[in-house]
């Protein structure tokens, strides 16, 4: 490893990462968040995303000092309402008209890269930790760098699939040959086109990380991944899938036996082992994912470390899914909770500093919130 | 700031745990003394450049949320934040000088202002679900010109006809009678109530296959569609049939094709925004749910038009039971809900209250003619 320490090592410490929110008390956040985005019909939900943002920022204690969300509401409402407005067009459109709904799509697609990058900038720059504002520096060229190579492919498969709906329905009525012959080379395509999407998902995936984690920045200390390579991500997908199949062999055996035994006790075991196998991908995707990226990310004076124990996750998951399932929702805030905490406490931060000594760098503070509307409204975690 | 003047008031105004400061541009901890007096917040304390003092209109300033764990922070103007670790010694002091306290806050401070929100959520949502909604649609509907469904009912006829439907083998004359029934029946009961006759055409046709079947369904725009099947079910109570069509007149009447789009698009709407989900499978779920609920109102207003054009047509409602008995005769094993029309009168088994509906509406035409509801 490069030696571009200035202090001596004795200087080297762990920063004790801790997590004081509590279940109940986001729990009675959450609903009272809930009643008043019902009733606005909505338009809180900015207000609520802040609100949610400050519980988790403010309860994250690094080193005794917590992190600090800066982020106004009505600056969010603004980007909500904007990304809001598309998503209600492009619902409305690709019901009554499946085509130009693609098109839609294709035309705000390209769009992507910079929302997510906007996403970004916006989540880092308004959290700041010991007074200081973090950064996300990364530029809207390499954003899309990071994208172009499935632009391509995505777009076939976008356009193939709405051709392909339509077509489909009109075998029925026409019951013609005529009209299976273009489904037939469409169908190739389409299949073509959807597998090397696919196939070259990982490695796109890759490409993204490398970006974030080249780009975050705190006072002078700018972050780089080293030593994760594209193979590495296909890996962790092999693995998944890998994972994958064995719990489903175990599961099948286990519904075999259940069918055999007591055929009744299926309505409960089925749903049960099918959240088990959701449980151990999801933990298997988090905890590999977050170890492998994580753990490779530095900057001059700080390393980053993550060993999340893949099994406590997945029996965490597991628990999380059945509790909510059970309750209707209302055990979420509590797994949500339990599920950070889990993540967080997998981290350990090495500085080999003193952490007084960061400076800030006088920037603007006007990073764009339309970017973490889009994230929030359209599902896309950027979540740390 | 002389440290030896203790007043009870001066007391009061200063926090007494460690607070500390950070400027904004550098990582350094400054430890602070804050002191609230007379509507301001004092910062005071040391800095090796030299000493901090600054102050800020208390009610300006963002008070952050009363907790149970963790610290509190306090964002400054200016770029500047204060933290304190003991989050109940400063939740006490903000409190007695009443900051702090918004109303999510205070509604989530206690468990029954909890429990008080999780209701008000559920009545909010059950209460919209059943009355907002169609109120708004009631609007939106009120706004949209006729003319949406007309071209919107012409549409789901080709497509209706084009899959299930076949020329009608129903003699002409037949067919004749009953136009000029309903047409009478109309005539008698606008007189009688004042009430507009809406726009109808009345078609017939032949079932392709098992769907529709013996059916009756009106689409937005005034079309009214009689199935062959249902015709001969009925051959020889034509007073029945009448009462299907006046049935079917009610759908017309009160633009339910049209409503039931309109309340479907919007729940897929609100749903979709509410669960934060605009495209997926999980928002058409509402929809879904939505369309069986609305569904019964909508029968039960038809209903009440074929008790009043029946009437008007000086025929008993309650001949309605031949058909209700003949249909289930019919159906007997079927899944009634069989039918993709989701107006279609056959996808309505009717149960024993609007038979009963029905039976009622009787007693009251047995004393001569009278103006219906």
């Amino acid at each position: 490893m490069e030696q571009d320490l200035v202090e001596p090592p004795a200087a080297a410490r762990t920063l004790p990462i801790r997590f004081t929110a509590s279940g109940s008390e986001y729990f009675r956040i959450w609903i009272v968040n809930l009643l008043l985005m019902i009733c606005t019909l909505g338009l809180y939900t900015p207000f609520a995303k802040a609100r949610q943002l400050r519980y988790f920022h403010e309860n994250t204690l690094i080193d005794g000092a917590p992190l600090a969300f800066h982020g106004d509401p009505w600056r969010m409402l603004r980007g909500y309402l904007l990304v809001g407005g598309a998503a209600l067009v492009y619902a409305a459109l690709s019901h009554f008209w499946p085509l130009a709904g693609a098109a839609l799509l294709l035309l705000m697609a390209p769009a992507w890269p910079w929302l997510m990058r906007s996403a970004l900038r916006f989540r880092l720059g308004q959290t700041s930790w010991r007074g200081l504002r973090m950064r996300f520096e990364g530029s809207v060229a390499d954003a899309y760098r990071v994208f172009w190579p499935i632009a391509v492919p995505l777009a076939i498969t976008i356009v193939t699939q709405a051709l392909i709906a339509p077509t489909a329905e009109a075998d029925e009525a026409a019951d013609a040959v005529e009209a299976a012959a273009p489904s037939l080379a469409m169908l190739g395509l389409m299949g073509i086109a959807t597998f090397s999407t696919v196939c070259m998902a990982p490695w796109i995936h890759w490409r993204l990380k490398v970006y974030q984690h080249n780009h975050y920045a705190l006072a002078d200390e700018h972050t780089r991944l080293e030593g994760v390579r594209g193979w590495d991500f296909y890996k962790v997908q092999l693995g998944l899938l890998g994972v994958s199949l064995l719990c489903s062999l175990v599961i099948g055996a286990l519904v075999a036996l259940t069918m055999f035994v007591v055929p009744a006790a299926l309505v409960v075991v089925g749903p049960v082992l099918y959240l088990l196998l959701l449980a151990v991908a999801y933990a298997y995707m988090t905890g590999r994912f977050q170890d492998l990226v994580w753990g490779h990310t530095r900057s001059a004076h700080v390393q980053f470390h993550s060993r999340l124990s893949v099994s406590s996750l997945t029996w965490l998951t597991l628990k999380n899914s059945l509790l909510t399932a059970i309750t209707l929702g209302l055990y979420w805030p509590f797994a949500a909770v339990a599920t950070t905490r889990m993540r967080l406490s997998a981290v350990s931060i090495e500085v080999s500093r003193p952490v007084e000594q960061l400076i800030g760098e006088a920037r603007d503070a006007a990073a764009d919130a339309t970017g973490e509307a889009a994230g929030d409204l359209l599902g896309f975690d950027v979540a740390l | 700031m002389s440290p030896s003047d203790t007043a009870p008031s001066a007391n009061a105004g200063t926090l007494t745990a460690p607070v500390v400061y950070f400027d904004g541009r550098q990582a350094t901890a400054h430890p602070v003394r804050l002191v609230l007096t007379g509507g301001r917040l004092h910062i005071l304390g040391d800095a090796p450049d030299g000493p901090i003092a600054l102050d800020h209109e208390a009610r300006r300033l963002t008070w952050p949320e009363r907790q149970r764990h963790g610290p509190r922070v306090m964002l400054l103007p200016g770029g500047g934040q204060l933290q304190c670790t003991d989050g109940a010694a400063w939740d006490r002091w903000a409190a007695h000088h009443q900051l702090g306290r918004s109303l999510a806050v205070r509604l989530q401070q206690s468990w029954r202002g909890t429990a008080a929100a999780l209701v008000l959520c559920l009545a909010v949502l059950g209460i919209g679900y059943t009355h907002g909604l169609p109120a708004v649609a009631g609007v939106v509907l009120w706004k949209l010109p006729t003319s949406v469904d007309a071209t919107l009912g012409e549409a789901a006829l080709a497509e209706i006809d084009t899959r299930w439907l076949a020329p009608s083998r129903v003699p002409l004359a037949q067919q004749a009678r009953l136009r000029d029934a309903l047409a009478n029946a109309l005539q008698r009961h606008a007189q009688a109530t004042g009430e507009p006759v809406p726009t109808w055409q009345l078609h017939f046709h032949r079932s392709r296959d098992k769907v529709p079947g013996a059916n009756a369904f009106a689409l937005p725009g005034g079309t009214i569609v009689v199935t062959d099947e249902l015709v001969e079910l009925l051959n020889d109570r034509e007073d029945v049939l009448l009462g299907v069509l006046a049935h079917e007149m009610g759908h017309v009447r009160h633009r339910h094709g049209m409503r039931q789009v309109v309340q479907s698009g919007l729940l897929g709407a609100i749903g979709g925004v509410l669960l934060g989900d605009v495209s997926s499978v999980i928002g058409s779920v509402p929809v879904l749910l939505g369309h069986l609920a609305y569904s019964r109102a909508f029968e039960r207003q038809a209903d009440d038009e074929a008790i009043a054009l029946l009437r008007a047509g000086g025929v008993s409602p309650a001949v309605m039971t031949v058909l209700f008995e003949r249909l289930q005769q019919r159906n007997e094993g079927q899944d009634p809900d069989s039918s993709p029309l989701s107006i279609a009168f056959a996808s309505h088994p009717p149960d024993a209250e609007r038979i009963a509906r029905f039976q009622a509406a009787t007693t009251d035409t047995t004393t001569g003619n009278r103006n219906s509801h």
